[in-house]
């Protein structure tokens, strides 16, 4: 017995790249099941892109999701890197959608949102990293504020002991 | 630029697929994703065998050395071209346009030449060549 799964991901990123404007985004739409092929998603038209997600997409307490989304090299992707300052100030929006065997999409599927972390490249492969919007609010969550008055001096890196 | 408009001696061809992988779980049942809608990995092997060096040694034949020009031009295995009617001269019509332009596939060389030498200026010469898809 086999089963066959055709799932295409649609790539809907904003920017905020324009210096003239810098109220204006741009908006940078993919998707990578369709080969050369520009597929209608919601009211808006995304163009082929060979990308691939890994990493987590969901989890139970929603705490700082991260996925990479990796595209290879190629002239486009070094755009997307441009376009959202090192892929840090950016906001994606991921659907994801199952295709049957005619190519047709369906119409429900997860929907997560994520926003830039930064990018790395290698030699053939550009690898944007995202991050879930929100931090999960936890049992150890401050209630106040860690500042010189009532610390002393701040360390310089993230890593704090108590003494 | 096309590959040289010549017969081979003989021709093997395999058609594509579609991108997927398949997961088999524990109670034997598989799944298969499939990662794009369209085929891609063809190969088209060629072999001319007993071929003039520098010169043809019968019409359409070919040379070694226009086929390593070909491959040189073509950067080795980095740029596409299409492959020209007489590649597949002798193949039924309809069978031939399923192999020679399969849609979006680009060929290009999936190694290099191999180059035989039967006698002084003759030599056997095999390609080997892969269609993929190009975004």
């Amino acid at each position: 017995m086999t089963q066959e799964i055709r799932i295409v991901q649609f790539f809907d990123l904003i920017t905020d790249d324009d210096k003239d404007n810098p109220d204006e985004d741009k908006r940078h739409r993919y998707q990578n099941y369709f080969v050369n092929e520009s597929k209608t998603f919601g009211a808006a038209s995304f163009a082929f892109a060979p990308f691939r997600v890994d990493g987590s997409v969901s989890s139970l307490n929603g705490d700082n999701d991260q996925i990479t989304i990796l595209f290879p090299a190629i002239e486009y992707a070094v755009r997307l890197v441009e376009a959202g300052k090192g892929n840090r100030k950016s906001l994606l929006f991921l659907d994801t959608r199952f295709v049957n065997q005619s190519g047709g999409i369906s119409d429900n599927g997860p929907r997560e949102i994520f926003v830039g972390l930064g990018a790395s490249f290698s030699a053939d492969t550009i690898e944007l990293r995202f991050s879930s919007a929100l931090d999960a609010v936890a049992s150890n969550f401050p209630a106040n504020s860690l500042t010189n008055k009532n610390v002393g001096i701040l360390p310089l890196e993230s890593a704090l002991s108590l003494r | 630029m096309s590959f040289p408009n010549i017969r081979p001696t003989t021709r093997s061809f395999t058609m594509g697929d579609y991108p997927s992988k398949t997961y088999r779980s524990l109670s034997g049942v598989t799944f298969r994703r499939s990662f794009g809608n369209k085929q891609t990995g063809y190969t088209l092997d060629l072999q001319f065998k007993n071929i003039g060096d520098q010169n043809e040694l019968k019409q359409y034949s070919g040379t070694t050395r226009e086929i390593l020009q070909h491959y040189i031009d073509m950067d080795g295995t980095l740029d596409s071209f299409s492959v020209p009617y007489r590649v597949f001269v002798g193949m039924d019509d309809k069978v031939e346009a399923l192999i020679k332009n399969p849609p979006n596939i680009k060929w290009r060389y999936a190694e290099s030449p191999n180059v035989q030498s039967v006698q002084p200026g003759v030599s056997t010469v095999t390609v080997k060549l892969v269609g993929e898809l190009e975004a």
